[in-house]
C-alpha cells in the first residue's frame, strides 16, 4: 500500500511538472525554452514549430515516465522498491533537462540563423534599482514559528518536533531574504514595465516564503490537536493539517504559474528596438554561468525561482552538492528499503526488554510494565504522527484507538504484544516472521 | 534608466557606468534630485563589486553630475548653465574633432554631426 501510494504521488506530480516544463514554450521577457527572441522570433515559423515539437517531446517524456512508475509499482519490488522511486525521481529531472537542451540548442541554432544573436551585454536598470525594495515583515515568519512552537508547552512528549517545525518556520525568513537577488527585471528601455515585472516577482518571492512558514506551523498545531483529541478525531485532524500544508504547496506553485501569466501579459508588446539578452551566460538554457557576475544567487529567467553563478566558488558547490544528493537517493532509497525489510526482534535482556529496529531501539524496563496483552489483530483507524509507516514496519508515534501510542512493529503478521507501562504510556510491539511476541508475553507472565 | 555593460570591452566598467548616466543626465533620463541607487543596490544591480560602483560614484561626483545628501543619499546634481564646459571636456572634444579630421569629415558635416548629438542630448 505504502508502495502504491509513493508511486500514486509521483504519478500526481507528473502534469504539474508537464505543466511547467510546456508553460516554458510560451512567450514570456521574450524567452522561450531559454532563448530570448526579438519581436519578429514570435511569428517565425520554423520557432512555432520547434515550440510544438517541444511540448510534444515534454508530454512524450512525461508519459514514459508514467509508464515506468506503472511498470515499476505493478512489477513490486519490495527489497528494492524506496531505491527505484528514487531512481525515477533522478531520471524524471534528467529527462526534463536533456529534452529542454536539446530543444534550447535547436531553437538556438534557427536564432543564430536568422541573425537575431546579439553580443552579450549586461543590463542594469539605475530606475528600478533606486527604488526602496519593500519586502515582507520578519514578524510573518515569527508569529509562524511561535504558532508552530506554541504545542511544546502542552505536549512535552514531542517537543521536539514542534521546536523543529518551529525553527524551520523562522528559517523562511533568511530564505526570502538571502536566496532573492535584488536584481531589476529587465526586459527592455521600459521602465514602467521593469517596475512591475520586479514587483510583482519580489512579492510572490516573499509570499512563498511566508506559505511555507504558516505550512510548517499548520503541521505543528495538527500533530499537537491530534495528541490532544480522542483517536478518531486526532486521526482527521492530522489528514486536515497534512491538507493544509499540501494546500499551502499548491498555492506556492499557483504563485509560479501566476507570475509566469504576468510575465507574458506584460511583456506581449516588447522585443523591438532594444532588448535584454543575456543567452549567452545560459548554458542549455537552464544554468547561469557568468564569471563577470559577482552574485552567487540568481533569479531563474522565468518565474519566481532562484538559482545559482556556477562560476563563483559558492555556486559550484551548491551545484556539486545537489547532484551528489540527486545521486545518494537511490542508494539511500536501498537503505530505507533494507530498514523496512529487517525483522523486528523482541528480546529480554538483563531485566529489560528491547524492541530493536534501525535507527532507534525500544527499552522497556520489564518491572515498569503494568499490563501485557497478546493481541492477534491491529485496531482499525490507526494514524501516523511522527515515525515510519510502510508495509512492513509503523516505527513511531501513532494515534490508536486507545490513545496515542508508541509502536515498533510489522503489522503484515501477528500477534503482537500491547504493553501499558506503569506511566500509562502505551507501547505495540513485535509482529514478523520472529514470533519473539509469544515468547516475551509468556516471560512477562 | 538601463546601464548597457559591456564586459569584453577596453574600456572599465565604473567609466561605463559614469559615461552612461552623464549621457542619461544629458538626455534628462535622469533628472536633477532624481534619487540614484545605493552603492550596494548599484553593485548587486550590475552583479560588479561594490568597490567599481563605488569609483563610478566617486568619478560622478568629483565631477558635479551627483551630489551625496546624509538624508536622501545620492541624488542627480543640478547642473549649473553658467558652470561652462571642464577643460577634460574640451581636450575630449579637442582629440574627436581632430579624428573626424583626419577621417576626411569637414568643417559643415562635423557641426552638423555636433549639432545633431547635441540636440539628441536634450531631447
Amino acid at each position: 500500500m505504502t508502495a502504491l501510494i509513493s508511486w500514486g504521488m509521483c504519478l500526481v506530480l507528473l502534469p504539474v511538472m508537464y505543466a511547467l516544463n510546456a508553460n516554458e514554450a510560451k512567450f514570456k521577457k521574450n524567452i522561450v525554452v531559454g532563448v530570448t527572441f526579438p519581436r519578429a522570433g514570435r511569428e517565425d515559423g520554423e520557432v512555432l514549430r520547434l515550440l510544438k515539437g517541444f511540448k510534444r517531446a515534454q508530454l512524450i517524456v512525461c508519459l514514459g515516465l508514467a509508464a515506468l512508475a506503472i511498470l515499476f509499482a505493478a512489477l513490486f519490488w519490495p527489497g528494492i522498491n524506496f531505491c527505484l522511486l528514487f531512481l525515477w525521481i533522478d531520471l524524471l529531472i534528467l529527462g526534463e533537462f536533456v529534452c529542454t537542451a536539446r530543444w534550447n540548442g535547436k531553437l538556438k541554432a534557427v536564432k543564430k540563423a536568422r541573425g537575431w544573436a546579439v553580443p552579450a551585454v549586461r543590463t542594469a536598470s539605475v530606475t528600478a534599482a533606486a527604488e526602496p525594495a519593500k519586502r515582507v515583515s520578519v514578524w510573518w515568519f515569527v508569529a509562524a514559528a511561535v504558532v508552530a512552537v506554541i504545542p511544546a508547552v502542552f505536549d512535552r512528549e514531542l517537543w521536539m518536533l514542534y521546536v523543529l517545525d518551529g525553527a524551520m518556520a523562522l528559517a523562511c525568513w533568511p530564505g526570502a531574504k538571502y536566496l532573492y537577488r535584488n536584481r531589476a527585471e529587465a526586459v527592455d528601455e521600459n521602465d514602467a514595465v521593469t517596475a512591475a515585472l520586479t514587483r510583482v516577482r519580489r512579492r510572490a518571492w516573499d509570499r512563498v516564503w511566508v506559505l511555507c512558514a504558516w505550512a510548517m506551523a499548520a503541521v505543528s498545531v495538527g500533530v499537537w490537536v491530534s495528541e490532544a483529541l480522542p483517536p478518531a478525531g486526532g486521526g482527521a485532524v492530522i489528514l486536515l493539517a497534512e491538507a493544509l500544508a499540501l494546500g499551502l504547496c499548491a498555492a506556492a506553485v499557483a504563485m509560479e504559474f501566476r507570475v509566469r501569466h504576468i510575465q507574458e501579459k506584460l511583456t506581449a508588446a516588447s522585443g523591438q528596438g532594444f532588448y535584454v539578452d543575456e543567452d549567452d551566460k545560459w548554458l542549455w538554457g537552464q544554468l547561469y554561468f557568468d564569471p563577470n557576475d559577482s552574485q552567487t544567487i540568481i533569479n531563474a529567467r522565468t518565474g519566481v525561482n532562484s538559482t545559482v553563478n556556477l562560476a563563483r566558488p559558492a555556486g559550484k558547490a551548491l551545484m556539486v552538492f545537489a547532484l551528489a544528493l540527486l545521486l545518494a537517493m537511490p542508494v539511500m532509497g536501498l537503505f530505507i528499503d533494507a530498514m523496512c525489510q529487517a525483522p523486528l526482534p523482541l528480546r529480554v535482556a538483563d531485566g529489560v526488554l528491547l524492541a530493536e529496529s534501525w535507527g532507534k531501539d525500544y527499552a522497556l524496563p520489564m518491572d515498569e510494565i503494568a499490563d501485557a496483552e497478546l493481541i492477534d489483530e491491529l485496531p482499525k483507524g490507526m494514524t501516523r504522527v511522527i515515525g515510519t509507516g510502510a508495509d512492513s514496519i509503523l516505527k513511531g508515534k501513532f494515534s490508536t484507538p486507545w490513545g496515542s501510542a508508541t509502536l515498533c512493529l510489522d503489522p503484515r503478521e501477528g500477534p503482537w504484544l500491547k504493553l501499558t507501562m506503569a506511566d500509562g504510556a502505551l507501547y505495540l510491539l513485535g509482529g514478523g516472521q520472529t514470533g519473539s511476541a509469544r515468547q516475551i508475553y509468556q516471560q512477562i507472565q | 534608466m538601463l546601464l548597457k555593460l559591456d564586459f569584453s570591452s577596453d574600456q572599465p566598467i565604473y567609466m561605463q557606468i559614469r559615461n552612461q548616466m552623464v549621457l542619461a543626465v544629458a538626455r534628462g533620463e535622469l533628472r536633477p534630485g532624481e534619487r540614484l541607487p545605493t552603492i550596494r543596490a548599484l553593485a548587486e544591480e550590475c552583479g560588479i563589486n561594490m568597490m567599481t560602483a563605488n569609483r563610478a560614484y566617486q568619478q560622478l561626483r568629483q565631477e558635479g553630475y551627483i551630489v551625496t545628501d546624509r538624508r536622501l543619499g545620492t541624488v542627480v546634481a543640478s547642473v549649473k548653465d553658467t558652470a561652462g564646459p571642464r577643460p577634460e571636456t574640451v581636450e575630449a572634444l579637442r582629440l574627436h574633432l581632430g579624428e573626424l579630421r583626419l577621417s576626411g569629415v569637414g568643417l559643415d558635416e562635423a557641426l552638423a554631426l555636433c549639432r545633431k548629438l547635441y540636440e539628441e542630448g536634450t531631447k
